[in-house]
């Protein structure tokens, strides 16, 4: 055999893998929890070691490798099926079967203290979520990502209302995979179009074919590129898709990770850098104005974080503003080295979510005023969390650091400058917000001072250890250890200086604000905020806001 | 004889049904159900006895005898009506099985003469016999309360009068009297077209004929919406309104090809602003029964809107496939929406039934799934197709009016299902029994057949590419 056949071996059991556990789950359905668990576990760990070795051996030996079938209706619409692996897919590959597998562990751990879930359906929906990624991951052709970003939204929504608490959680089950059909459906269209234009939605050959289309033709590539950006846009929860995807979130922590790490990072980042060839065929106009939509997205979500209460809304939107400002650096010629910071981005954004996610579980309450505690457990995952957000907002030397000087230096006019400049001081002062919150809130816990399972600990510790190593390399220091990344993301010495300047401004803001009763100053803030966008939300939140500062008062009482 | 015997066997089956005591209610609908299968295994094999080998375009199954005199008896079959034949076939069959309580004597011999009818619509070439069918096609209505029964059958008989009227009157204006071929559709179609200017002061007339016989809104009402007694619902929804498309497929679209060429922009408008303010107003319902019926509208406006374009090879195929998914479709969201219906306070199981009938939710979800364009089911190969083909024919505005068609379908349909099964019931259901084995059994049949046709088109479209290259030499 020679190589490319093992490695095309490897990668379909690396797919089927996760496929074969559910089936195991099925079959043995009912019968031992502990089972259930450790079969997915082993199936998760397994396409990862495969994929981990496929990234390997095309790292060795540089190739790429693809595998064409006839599709089943060719007689009506002539679709193509394309496997494409290459060092992208297969290393996105492992980086989504590793979060997957971490999340298996961390799904046994807690398997215990949530009995209300049917654990084998669930077990067997996030196998299925996991091969279909990959799937998406290897697809070759347009039509094949809607085959299978479909297949993600339709297990999402399972997901999702597998969880069902009441009526609203129905509703909002029902809203997410409503949003994300109408990007598919986007999807399909640019597909059609594609189909008429060129023939195929093969993306090589569309490619060929465009370029060498009379002016109608181009006219209709620009109609499909528009719509696989707006699907990109709608998938990676740009403002204020980013409403959508985390309102009324009350998923459990593995099916809110899966749901943005994977489905909403992971796949339309990917969509973009292999459909660049195509943007790049974009008129400049359109081209400008797509830079101005991903950097006026990063900005609103990052204030939508900033003004957000809740610690999965908060956790979710700075990990969507990255995703806008990485989108930026994908969209400029600067792929190659923003797929570091792509991977990167995935691991802090898993442990971002994991452990906001976790701190919601375990203190009761969705709130971020009413964090904070003594126990040691729940300082250790506060510790992660405001980490993970500093990491991500920008916090010199690491990953989200040379992202947001990377991402100045692609700024070609005064405006995207400022109105970056703008994104990175709103989202590092989120962060800054996260941090400070947890340092200056001096609350008892009084729910939780029983120890934090152990999958939980393995799982945050190891995310934890590889997101800072990853995230503390320089990005073209990245680009000359691992080669092929060629380390396009020269960010000059203005803008690492700019750069770190809005940093330091925006700690040293959020140090004076929150020195002194931040916290209230905060609220007055938030309030008046939600009294410009609606009168509803005031009345909302003034219940919430009395609800807790009751909380508090009793906490204090008992204290004293 | 294979046509003779799918036209005969229901009425065979009346006339047994008619000869049985009526308080048998269960042998009545075994004898329904023995004739339906009957009637599938002959559906399927003509079906499947259907060539895609054949260089020219001609009725591949046919039957043609003389009464007396002028009068004849003619029946033929193309890939396209042996399609729907099928469906119609495998749509009573499975309603079958439902109908085993809520259906008398009258009703069963009624229904039993219904289906003889549809398949007439779908097998006849004379325009005499087709009326005749037509009309019985819509027998089971007569056993509706008096208000529907009238306005069903003033509408179906006024639509189907008016086709015939004009299609005598194209036929007899500047023509020689022949009485051999007066009534014959293929003599019709290959030798005597209606002349250009008959064409076109004619066609507005036809084709409001076919809105009425199509369902279309506001025309669909007077069919669908009072025929919402419980048993006929499913049927004359989702197969006998698919007549009307099957007409103008097979025989307007052939007869009147110039006079589409001129109106047919006009006919894109005015049912593209009937469908939107449908799509609007769908987005208002929350009521299960009344979404279903705005998509059965919706749907079968969106296919003559496509079909009064340019009309190609594959638009037809993707058209007809479309008719029979969503032939299916219907039949699974009716079937269960009565079946809620009958076994729950209807206006109070708006209020939440979640987890009482987890049998029915999971066929009424995966029926719904199955209309929302995804795929596996053969609804995304239909609007995959008819996508593709309408940008081939450079109709952007119809492109785009897909896209927020299945958008806003889906809201609605996810919408009427979140309301249904997303709240917790109220007490006085706890009581109520899911669907039995033979029914889930029924509906999974229906459910299998989308999804095995969706995986493996190619039958389909062996045995629709002659007759669809056929309607292609229509071309405007």
């Amino acid at each position: 055999m020679d190589n490319s056949t093992i490695i095309s071996f490897y990668i379909f059991a690396a797919l089927l893998f996760p496929l074969l556990g559910c089936l195991m789950l099925i079959i043995t359905a009912g019968k031992s929890k502990q089972a259930s668990a450790s079969i997915a576990t082993t199936a998760s760990f397994m396409s990862f070691f495969l994929s981990s070795v496929v990234t390997v051996l095309l790292f060795k030996s540089g190739y790429e490798i693809k595998i064409e079938s006839p599709w089943v209706m060719t007689q009506l619409t002539h679709v193509p099926s394309i496997f494409t692996i290459n060092l992208i897919s297969s290393s996105l590959m492992t980086v989504v079967s590793f979060i997957s597998a971490f999340l298996q562990v961390y799904l046994t751990s807690v398997l215990k203290e949530k009995e209300s879930i049917n654990w084998t359906k669930f077990y067997s929906l996030i196998l299925i979520y996991h091969s279909v990624s990959i799937a998406v991951l290897l697809s070759g052709a347009l039509i094949q990502i809607y085959f299978f970003t479909t297949m993600l939204s339709v297990i999402e929504f399972m997901l999702c209302s597998a969880e069902r608490k009441d009526f609203e959680s129905s509703k909002n089950a029902r809203n997410i995979f409503l949003i994300n059909f109408m990007a598919d459906i986007m999807l399909l269209a640019a597909s059609a179009i594609l189909m008429t234009i060129a023939g195929t939605t093969n993306f090589g050959e569309t490619l060929e074919s465009i370029q060498s289309q009379e002016r109608q033709r181009y006219y209709y590539s620009i109609n499909s590129t528009l719509l696989i950006l707006f699907f990109i846009a709608v998938k990676a929860g740009f403002f204020p898709f980013n409403i959508m995807h985390l309102r009324k979130s009350n998923e459990s922590i593995p099916t809110l990770t899966f749901r943005l790490v994977i489905g909403h990072i992971a796949i339309p980042m990917f969509v973009l850098v292999i459909s660049k060839n195509m943007i790049l065929a974009l008129p400049e106009s359109y081209f400008y104005l797509f830079t101005i939509i991903c950097i006026c997205s990063a900005v609103l979500s990052a204030f939508n974080s900033l003004c957000s209460e809740k610690l999965t809304v908060i956790a979710g939107n700075m990990c969507f503003a990255s995703t806008s400002i990485l989108a930026l650096i994908i969209f400029s010629d600067t792929h190659r080295a923003s797929l570091f910071l792509l991977y990167s981005l995935l691991n802090l954004a898993a442990l971002l979510i994991m452990s906001a996610s976790y701190l919601t579980y375990l203190m009761h309450s969705p709130s971020l005023w009413e964090c904070g505690g003594k126990s040691r457990y729940i300082r250790l995952i506060i510790f992660i969390c405001a980490i993970s957000a500093c990491f991500i907002a920008g916090l010199p030397p690491f990953i989200g650091y040379w992202r947001n000087s990377a991402a100045l230096s692609t700024s070609v006019n005064p405006l995207t400058y400022i109105l970056l400049c703008v994104a990175i001081v709103i989202l590092t002062l989120s962060a800054f917000r996260l941090s400070s919150v947890f340092i200056f809130n001096k609350n008892n816990d009084i729910i939780h001072s029983k120890p934090v399972p152990w999958g939980v600990s393995i799982v945050i510790g190891i995310l934890g250890f590889i997101t800072i190593l990853l995230s503390a390399f320089e990005i073209p220091a990245a680009g000359r250890i691992l080669g092929s990344f060629s380390g396009k993301v020269n960010a000059g010495f203005s803008d690492l200086t700019v750069c770190t300047l809005l940093t330091f401004i925006s700690a040293l803001a959020a140090f004076l604000f929150y020195k002194n009763k931040g916290k209230e100053k905060e609220k007055t803030i938030y309030l008046f905020i939600h009294k410009i966008f609606g009168l509803k939300k005031l009345t909302e939140l003034k219940t919430e806001v009395s609800i807790s500062d009751s909380v508090i008062k009793h906490k204090e009482d008992e204290e004293t | 004889m294979l046509l003779s015997a799918i036209l005969l066997l229901p009425l065979i089956g009346a006339l047994v049904v008619s000869l049985i005591p009526e308080k048998d209610k269960k042998n009545l609908a075994v004898i329904n159900s023995i004739f339906a299968f009957l009637s599938l295994i002959l559906a399927s094999f003509l079906f499947l006895s259907i060539k895609a080998e054949q260089t020219s375009y001609a009725l591949q199954f046919s039957e043609h005898r003389v009464i007396f005199g002028s009068a004849f008896y003619y029946l033929g079959t193309d890939g396209i009506s042996a399609l729907f034949i099928l469906a119609a076939s495998i749509v009573s069959f499975c309603l079958s099985f439902l109908n085993e309580k809520r259906f008398t004597s009258k009703d069963h011999v009624l229904s039993l003469i219904g289906k003889a009818g549809i398949y007439g619509v779908f097998c006849a070439q004379n325009l005499i016999l087709l009326a005749i069918m037509y009309l019985l096609a819509f027998s089971p209505a007569l056993s509706l309360n008096k208000p529907a029964k009238k306005q069903v059958i003033f509408g179906v008989t006024s639509a189907i009068l008016s086709i015939l009227a004009i299609l005598f009157v194209i036929y007899n204006i500047g023509q020689q009297y022949n009485t051999a071929s007066d009534f014959n559709l293929q003599y019709l179609i290959f030798v005597s077209r209606p002349a250009h200017q008959i064409q076109i002061l004619l066609f507005p007339f036809i084709i409001l004929a076919v809105f009425i016989i199509s369902a279309i809104w506001p025309f669909g009402k007077w069919i669908v919406f009072f025929t919402d007694k419980d048993y006929s619902n499913p049927f004359i929804i989702s197969v006998t309104s698919k007549a009307g498309l099957f007409i103008l497929l097979k025989i307007i679209i052939p007869l009147f090809s110039q006079a589409i060429a001129i109106y047919s922009n006009y006919i894109i408008a005015i049912l593209s602003v009937i469908l939107l303010i449908l799509l609007v107003s769908s987005l208002l319902k929350k009521d299960i029964l009344e979404t279903f019926y705005i998509y059965s509208f919706t749907h079968s406006a969106l296919l003559v809107i496509v079909m009064m374009m340019p009309i190609s090879e594959k638009l037809a195929i993707g058209t007809v496939i479309s008719c029979f998914a969503t032939t299916l479709i219907l039949a699974l969201l009716f079937s269960c929406a009565v079946i809620i219906k009958e076994k729950t306070n209807w206006t109070e199981a708006k209020k939440g039934l979640s987890g009482l009938m987890p049998l029915l939710q999971i066929m009424l979800i995966l029926s719904a799934v199955s209309s929302l364009s995804i795929p596996g089911f053969l609804s995304f190969l239909s609007f995959f197709t008819i996508l593709e083909n309408v940008l081939r024919n450079g109709y952007f505005s119809v492109f785009m009016l897909l896209l927020i068609y299945s958008f806003l379908t889906a809201h609605s349909i996810l919408g009427c299902l979140t309301e249904l099964f997303g709240r917790d019931p109220s007490m006085e259901f706890f009581n109520i029994k899911d669907i039995t084995t033979i029914e889930t059994a029924s509906l999974m049949i229906m459910l299998l057949v989308l999804f095995i046709s969706g995986i493996l088109p190619s039958y389909l479209h062996d045995s629709l590419v002659n007759s669809a290259q056929f309607l292609s030499i229509f071309r405007w």
